[in-house]
């Protein structure tokens, strides 16, 4: 288990981290996820002991590690350029930690080639770095860390650095493998399909401090944030003020637009002025008129955008504003319906869609 | 034929071959030289007294060159894991020196270390010594000139392969439980041998030609092969033992030319000696 | 400079104490001489090592030195013309290896190397044998071809660097576009690498500035640049003007570098400014080069002379009577301008050899005979001196000053007397004895000591190199110039040194005796002798009759301290100085004396003999 209590790094001014305080627990797949310059690489830097740190505490398994030397950390990182020892070999650079650790020749010999089988190197084992591709260094990275069995691995946007299809693929052999070894990963990305397809918990981070942290689905679902909620995936947002709310129902007024409803959330304090945000493939453009349990606003299209899956609309609101909706193509084609630039539609969405963020 | 290339061949490879001919032919009296083959000049060079020379010579390089790296490789060390701001004001106070004269550099030393010189008064202010110790005109006087002559070459290379090493490398091995002893071993240390290899040749050869600094801060018997042949071109008008010495020294430089080739190719690295 | 550490350095890689400490005393290291030295230029003492007070005399006393700034402006003529002939040539060698492909590029390219880490005696000696053998006259000219050889392949390396990351798509494209070969050089490639061909000519100029070895070898008279000035003033000891030269120096050195730096970091000072900057710098340069201060006259007199052997304020009253420009070149032995000669160096007019050199120059016809009725005061030469063994047809000489070898000691540290050779073989004075720096002088104490006559036996010169040998552990160092800045540093307690230098000791502190030697000492007598190549003969037999004015030669006797032939010149010269024995020695028979002699083959050995206890 690690623990992070009150983590602060400041660079001058700069507060790189700002009082992070994390738990993390054993076997976990945790992600920090966050825009560059966040401050992920930072905590995860003095989690391995390569930074001081400037306040707080890390705790691993109870202990206390804050000022331990990086080298009797039992953390391993696999570094996001990989840092591999050019001069030595796929398995050299696999067996350095083992070789310092003066483990004996047969169990390094046997933990080495495990390791490689289970990162798929074997038959590069004579290679030296420096011809590898790119994916294959992520993976020598990985099984040099690895190999030492700690009781957390600390990735730094390993993927980052792979072109689409193989990063895609590292990351689904990553899941499977954080699985079989049963060791904690920390993994660190500014990238949120990453996130959400890798963690069993995302902390968002933002401004060296953490913004949300919960399970992948309650991120995105239920964003606590504003920032959280325009990060993760996108989102329309709408000012407004709660008009009236009782237990599982609130009314809310977006002014020059009218009143919507949303169900199924808690009592809010009435007259408060919040943010209404919905997902855009949470709407739909109609010209029916809305059920008992949607909700219906005013728009007319103004961009239309085929993706191939989707189709994206711009629709303006009275006010000028503009909201984004996305279209799955097949359901358009299967009720048959086709909308057009200028176009006055119809925005629905179910009233129990969408999230009242408190600003 | 391109202009480079016949400059090099008027200026430095016939003037090589002349001496390499005349290393082989006699001096006449007069200062002049008779082309007639001979191995005499070498059976000279050969001799005891010469060949000790030439021995002496190795020896004195060979301290020159290690007593610099102790000193120099900390120094780059130092420099290359500090800050910006520091290896800046670092840097500019090493090239310092460089750019002041050469023999300038060496006059300075003759002062310093002189019997009634800042050193010798300090160290008779703290009661470190009763009497001036003797600290030039003998082996320390020059070995203290090689270095101080040495000192940039040998930092500046090697500065250059330190500063080139990714941080990263050393966080792995950190990371991955070495210790910093052993990181420095295994990784720093592996990486700097480039830089480190430039550094003994620009020590080296430089040092085991030199004649300015056994004269001016060397004793009566530190004598080096650059005396030697300044000696016979100047002074004993025997030219063609002169060149004969330095046909040895230049068989002595070509062995290193290659070493220096195979690990060092000034054309990849950055150049350390800019502004 | 590419920073490393993109992230603060929190785990103190290389930062320990005692790296720090080495570090920082490795640069104190560096730093401390120049300090030193820019501290002691200020100084108002003759000597580097008291302090007596704030000054600028040595700054003046360079301003008025005629010969450092014709130095300095042949070092930067060199420097300038070898920089450009350097990057032309470094830019084409750059341009051959990165764009062609040829047979031997290789080799070429491996032959590149050599020149950057030969040694540079290697350079020196090679430079010099070629230009000897093909007769090409030493001087500017020889040296630029010089540092152009060992300037251009580093100038090529650098920039190469340039060339070589230059996408061959950038000149195809000019190419493309209907420029020609040239045009697409000097519009598209020469901007794009400019950066590398300034900084391979900013390496070119600082190495020909600096150089002194092969300068040392490649240059003859007239072509004495800085370094080879300093050198000069380093072995002769003329030392406060040198801290005042090297301060300038290292005050300019740290103000282009700091400018430097300023301009690179500045990206907001226009191009304009950078242009004005540059042409402003060529400009003082220029105006040293072409300064009409050494152009004024074209009369000109080169001396080669022993330092401390002529009153300088003659040669400034010669200059000024006559409106001759006088250079003054200091020689360290008999052999050192011999060796001058044979080489075929022209440029010297008036030289100052002893008379076994005058014998041997002779010989070799490197003497011009002089022509005696164009020095009228040649008169005043006492007859004896006129035509003496060395040359009995007295037309190759004209005798200058005559003394002998003796010995001068601190007798705050030694007691006295001292009239024996052997205490210069004394255990207890180890360190702190110092000998000539000239072989017939050294092998004549020896031979006294071992009690023979100096001669042409083998087996006796073979002792006395042996007992030489024994004597090296004792000895300071053999030095001819600096004799009295060593004693009077007390670094030296006793050396073996001649009678002028001795009387000029003696005279300034009592603590300074003269040490006789019952054993005999070597008589000399130092001759005027114009070289058979002199460019000025006229100039240099005005001089001689300028010198030979016994007025002048009195003056000069009171400066020097060595006696002169010149009966006329002894009424005027100050009855202690004429009755001092060390300046005047009683002489009855010139004939009995032992003065050093040509040995005709026998020299051979002699050198032989003498490199041999140098190299022990
Ligand atoms: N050595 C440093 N000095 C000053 N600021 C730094 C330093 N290293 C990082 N920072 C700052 O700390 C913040 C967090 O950086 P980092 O942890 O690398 O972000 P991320 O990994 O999330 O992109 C950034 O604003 C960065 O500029
Ligand atoms: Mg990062």
């Amino acid at each position: 288990m690690l623990e992070l209590k009150n983590l602060s790094k400041f660079y001058g001014n700069v507060k790189a981290v700002n009082q992070v305080n994390l738990t993390i627990s054993k076997g976990e797949f945790f992600c920090l996820l966050g825009p560059s310059g966040c401050g992920k690489t930072t905590i995860l830097r003095m989690v391995a002991g390569f930074e001081k740190v400037t306040e707080g505490n890390i705790y691993l398994e109870g202990k206390d590690i804050t000022n331990d030397a990086p080298n009797n950390r039992d953390v391993n990182t696999v570094f996001q350029n990989y840092a591999l020892f050019p001069n030595l070999s796929v398995w050299e650079n696999i067996a350095y930690g083992l070789k310092i650790r003066k483990i004996t020749k047969d169990e390094c010999n046997r933990r080495v080639e495990d390791v490689v089988r289970l990162t798929g190197l074997s038959g590069f084992e004579k290679r030296m770095p420096s011809k590898l591709s790119g994916g294959q260094q992520q993976r020598v990275a990985l099984a040099r860390a690895l190999v030492n069995r700690p009781s957390i691995l600390l990735l730094d946007e390993p993927l980052s650095a792979l072109d689409k299809k193989i990063a895609e693929q590292t990351r689904n052999e990553l899941s499977e493998l954080q699985r079989k070894v049963g060791i904690t990963f920390i993994f660190v990305t500014h990238n949120q399909t990453e996130a959400l397809a890798l963690a069993d918990r995302i902390a968002v981070m933002k401004d060296g401090i953490i913004e949300h942290c919960d399970q992948p689905k309650e991120i995105y679902e239920k964003p606590r944030t504003h920032f959280v909620a325009d990060f993760i995936g996108s989102m329309n947002f709408f000012e407004c003020t709660i008009k009236a709310s009782e237990d599982k129902a609130t009314l809310l007024e977006i002014p020059e637009i009218g009143d919507v409803i949303l169900t199924g959330q808690n009592k809010q304090e009435a007259g408060k002025t919040v943010q209404f945000c919905v997902r855009p493939e949470r709407m739909k453009i109609s010209m029916l008129q809305p059920a008992e349990y949607e909700n219906c606003i005013k728009g007319v299209i103004r961009q239309k955008t085929y993706l191939g899956e989707i189709t994206k609309f711009v629709v303006e609101l009275a006010g000028n504003r503009q909201i984004s909706i996305m279209a799955q193509n097949y359901l358009l084609k299967l009720s048959n319906e086709f909308y057009d630039i200028g176009e006055e539609v119809n925005i629905i969405w179910s009233k129990t869609s969408g999230e009242i963020i408190h600003v | 034929m391109a202009p480079p290339v016949f400059w090099l061949l008027v200026f430095f490879i016939v003037p090589l071959l002349i001496v390499v001919s005349y290393s082989f032919s006699i001096a006449k009296t007069d200062g002049g030289i008779s082309l007639v083959f001979t191995l005499k000049n070498y059976g000279q060079a050969l001799e005891g007294m010469y060949l000790s020379v030439l021995f002496k010579s190795f020896g004195y390089a060979i301290v020159t060159t290690l007593l610099t790296f102790l000193l120099a490789y900390p120094m780059a060390y130092y420099m290359a894991f500090t800050t910006q701001r520091q290896k800046m004001i670092i840097m500019f106070l090493i090239i310092l020196p460089f750019w002041t004269n050469f023999l300038i550099r060496m006059f300075s030393i003759m002062i310093l270390l002189g019997e009634n010189g800042l050193i010798n008064k300090a160290f008779m202010f703290l009661g470190l010594t009763d009497s001036p110790l003797r600290m030039i005109n003998n082996t320390f006087g020059m070995y203290v000139g090689f270095i101080y002559w040495n000192l940039p070459f040998m930092v500046l290379p090697i500065f250059s392969s330190l500063d080139r090493i990714d941080v990263s490398l050393l966080e792995a091995s950190l990371d991955l439980g070495a210790s910093q002893r052993q990181t420095f071993m295994k990784v720093t240390l592996p990486y700097s041998i480039p830089g480190l290899v430039a550094g003994i040749v620009f020590v080296f050869i430089p040092t085991l030609g030199n004649f300015v600094i056994p004269e001016f801060l060397g004793g009566t018997q530190n004598t080096m092969i650059g005396n030697l042949i300044t000696a016979q071109y100047l002074q004993a008008q025997n030219w063609p033992f002169g060149s004969a010495i330095s046909t040895v020294l230049i068989v002595i430089v070509m062995i290193f030319i290659v070493l220096y080739i195979r690990f060092y190719d000034p054309t990849k690295s950055k150049n350390t000696l800019n502004f | 400079m590419a920073g490393n550490l993109s992230r603060n350095n929190d785990l103190g890689i290389g930062q320990s104490k005692w790296l720090k400490f080495i570090t920082w005393f490795g640069i104190a290291f560096l730093l401390l001489p120049l300090i030193i030295l820019i501290v002691y230029s200020f100084n108002e003492s003759r000597t580097v090592t008291r302090w007596e007070g704030f000054s600028f005399r040595w700054y003046k006393a360079l301003f008025s030195d005629v010969s450092i700034w014709l130095a300095i402006k042949n070092s930067l003529t060199i420097a300038i013309v070898s920089t450009l002939v350097s990057v032309s040539l470094g830019t084409m060698a750059a341009m051959l290896i990165a764009r062609y492909s040829f047979k031997g590029k290789k080799l070429l390219q491996n032959i590149l190397y050599i020149p950057v880490i030969l040694p540079d005696i290697i350079f020196g000696v090679a430079l010099l044998s070629l230009f000897i053998l093909i007769k090409f006259p030493l001087g500017i000219i020889s040296v630029i071809c010089a540092h152009v050889t060992f300037s251009f392949p580093f100038a090529t390396m650098v920039i190469m660097g340039k060339v070589i990351n230059l996408p061959e798509s950038l000149s195809e494209a000019s190419l493309d576009l209907g420029a020609s070969r040239w045009q697409t050089f000097v519009k598209v490639i020469l901007p794009n690498i400019a950066p590398g061909v300034i900084s391979g000519a900013l390496f070119a100029f600082s190495m020909s500035i600096d150089d002194f070895v092969i300068t040392f070898f490649t240059a003859g008279v007239g072509a004495s640049t800085l370094p080879l000035k300093i050198y000069s003033l380093i072995k002769h000891g003329i030392t406060p003007s040198l801290n005042a030269i090297s301060t300038i120096l290292i005050v300019f050195t740290v103000v282009v570098l700091l400018m430097a730096n300023f301009l690179q970091k500045t990206k907001k000072i226009s191009r304009s400014f950078k242009i004005a900057l540059g042409t402003f710098f060529l400009i003082i340069v220029g105006l040293l080069v072409v300064s009409p201060f050494f152009t004024k006259s074209s009369e000109r007199l080169n001396i080669y002379n022993y330092s401390n052997y002529l009153d300088p304020e003659l040669i400034k009253k010669f200059s000024n009577e006559t409106g001759i420009k006088v250079t003054l070149d200091y020689v360290n032995d008999n052999d050192e301008m011999l060796a001058k000669l044979q080489m075929g160096v022209a440029g010297y007019d008036i030289i100052f050899p002893t008379a076994f050199m005058v014998e041997i120059m002779k010989k070799q016809n490197l003497l011009a005979p002089i022509c005696i009725d164009s020095i009228p005061n040649y008169k005043y030469i006492t007859p004896g001196f006129r035509k003496m063994s060395f040359d009995t047809t007295g037309r190759y000489y004209v005798p200058y000053a005559y003394g002998y070898t003796g010995m001068v000691y601190n007798s705050n540290y030694i007691e006295g007397p001292v009239d024996s050779w052997d205490i210069l073989w004394d255990e207890r004075y180890k360190g702190k004895i110092m000998m000539i720096n000239e072989m017939r002088e050294v092998f004549f104490v020896a031979s006294k000591r071992l009690g023979f006559k100096m001669d042409t036996s083998l087996s006796k010169l073979n002792m006395a190199r042996d007992i030489l040998i024994e004597q090296k552990p004792l000895l300071k160092k053999y030095e001819s110039n600096a004799i009295g800045d060593l004693m009077a540093s007390e670094e030296v307690w006793i050396a073996q040194d001649w009678s002028g230098s001795i009387t000029r000791l003696t005279s300034s502190d009592p603590k300074f005796k003269l040490g006789y030697p019952k054993e005999g000492v070597l008589f000399f007598i130092d001759n005027m002798c114009i070289p058979a190549n002199a460019p000025n003969k006229g100039n240099a037999e005005r001089f001689i009759n300028f010198l030979l004015d016994p007025a002048h030669s009195a003056q000069n006797i009171n400066c020097i301290m060595y006696a002169m032939p010149n009966d006329s010149a002894k009424k005027l010269i100050p009855a202690e100085i004429l009755n001092n024995p060390t300046v005047f020695p009683k002489i009855k028979n010139f004939d009995s004396i032992e003065i050093a002699r040509d040995f005709g083959e026998f020299n051979r050995e002699l050198t032989r003999a003498w490199m041999e206890v140098k190299v022990h």
